[in-house]
């Protein structure tokens, strides 16, 4: 009985220290790992934004020529043909990355429009129905940009950022 | 920037919110009013479509087959021009010239890009 007792007071603080090393170590390398994670989610959802917002720029100059009344000396074959073919290296390039199915088909179906457009053809019909399609990719991207922010991720931004700040949301009011 | 790029994008639309194809309209084209031959000048195959939504298929060489057409659309923006059982995504396009022509596009496996199809009938003379 006394040896035992004298085991742990020879022993017992080394343990101990041993004991809170390893919890101390466990609980660094899980919230390590949580932070990683998070950041690739962060950095991946800005990612996502930029090609989103360089779609909408591109099918926003696309849409604003050949809204033009079927003048050609109005239409400005530089500023479209560029943001063709930007729009096409998007469709082929950085959506494909993104796997976002809903909006690349909805590009694809653009692209058939808008290869081999005719902009000195007045039809409204014509000109609106590929402005139209323009538009159906603009709300499916957004509609995908607000799900892939979605509330999760915002609340884990929120949540890690107090955390990192020791400043709750609630206690700026 | 963003707010007023959308804000541009949707007056451009709500200024001419009042065209848009619709089944009347595109069956139109299609039949020109009651009967219409397209060729696919790649194949030289006639597509001839008509009001009642028959209409036949005469390849280069052969006999005409009777056919059965039909438009439908899941949106009123896309619109499938289904040819017996073949379906096709339907797009009235003009050529440089200005004459009208349409663009059928067939997807095969599944895929958009790979899978792509296309045929481009213009109206036979």
């Amino acid at each position: 009985m006394k040896s035992i007792g004298n085991f742990f007071l020879s022993y017992g603080a080394m343990l101990v220290t041993t004991i809170g090393l390893i919890v101390t170590f466990y609980t660094f390398s899980t919230e390590l790992k949580s932070r990683s994670r998070l950041e690739f989610q962060r950095t991946l959802w800005s990612k996502q934004s930029d090609i989103y917002l360089k779609t909408a720029q591109s099918i926003g100059t696309i849409c604003a020529e050949i809204h033009k009344d079927g003048d050609i000396d109005v239409f400005n074959k530089n500023n479209y043909q560029q943001a063709k073919e930007s729009f096409t290296g998007l469709c082929y390039g950085e959506m494909q990355f993104l796997e976002d199915t809903a909006a690349l088909n909805k590009m694809l179906a653009f692209k058939v429009q808008i290869d081999g457009y005719n902009p000195t053809i007045s039809d409204p019909d014509y000109k609106l129905n590929v402005i139209r399609h323009g538009i159906a990719i603009i709300e499916v991207c957004r509609e995908s940009y607000f799900k892939s922010s979605g509330e999760e991720l915002l609340d884990r931004v929120e949540r890690q950022a107090e955390k990192d700040t020791g400043v709750s949301k609630a206690g700026y009011f | 920037m963003r707010p007023i790029f959308l804000v541009a994008l949707f007056a451009l639309l709500s200024s001419g919110a009042q065209a848009q194809y619709t089944k009347e309209s595109i069956s139109a084209i299609v039949t020109g009013g009651s009967s219409k031959s397209w060729i696919d000048n790649g194949t030289s195959t006639v597509y001839t479509f008509s009001s009642n939504m028959k209409g036949e298929i005469k390849k280069a060489t052969g006999s005409a087959q009777p056919v059965s057409w039909n438009l439908n659309t899941p949106d009123n923006l896309t619109w499938n021009l289904i040819i017996s059982k073949e379906s096709y995504e339907l797009i009235i396009s003009y050529n440089k010239e200005g004459t009208q022509y349409l663009k059928l596009v067939r997807y095969t496996g599944g895929n958009r890009v790979a899978g792509y199809k296309e045929i481009k009938l213009f109206p036979k003379t």
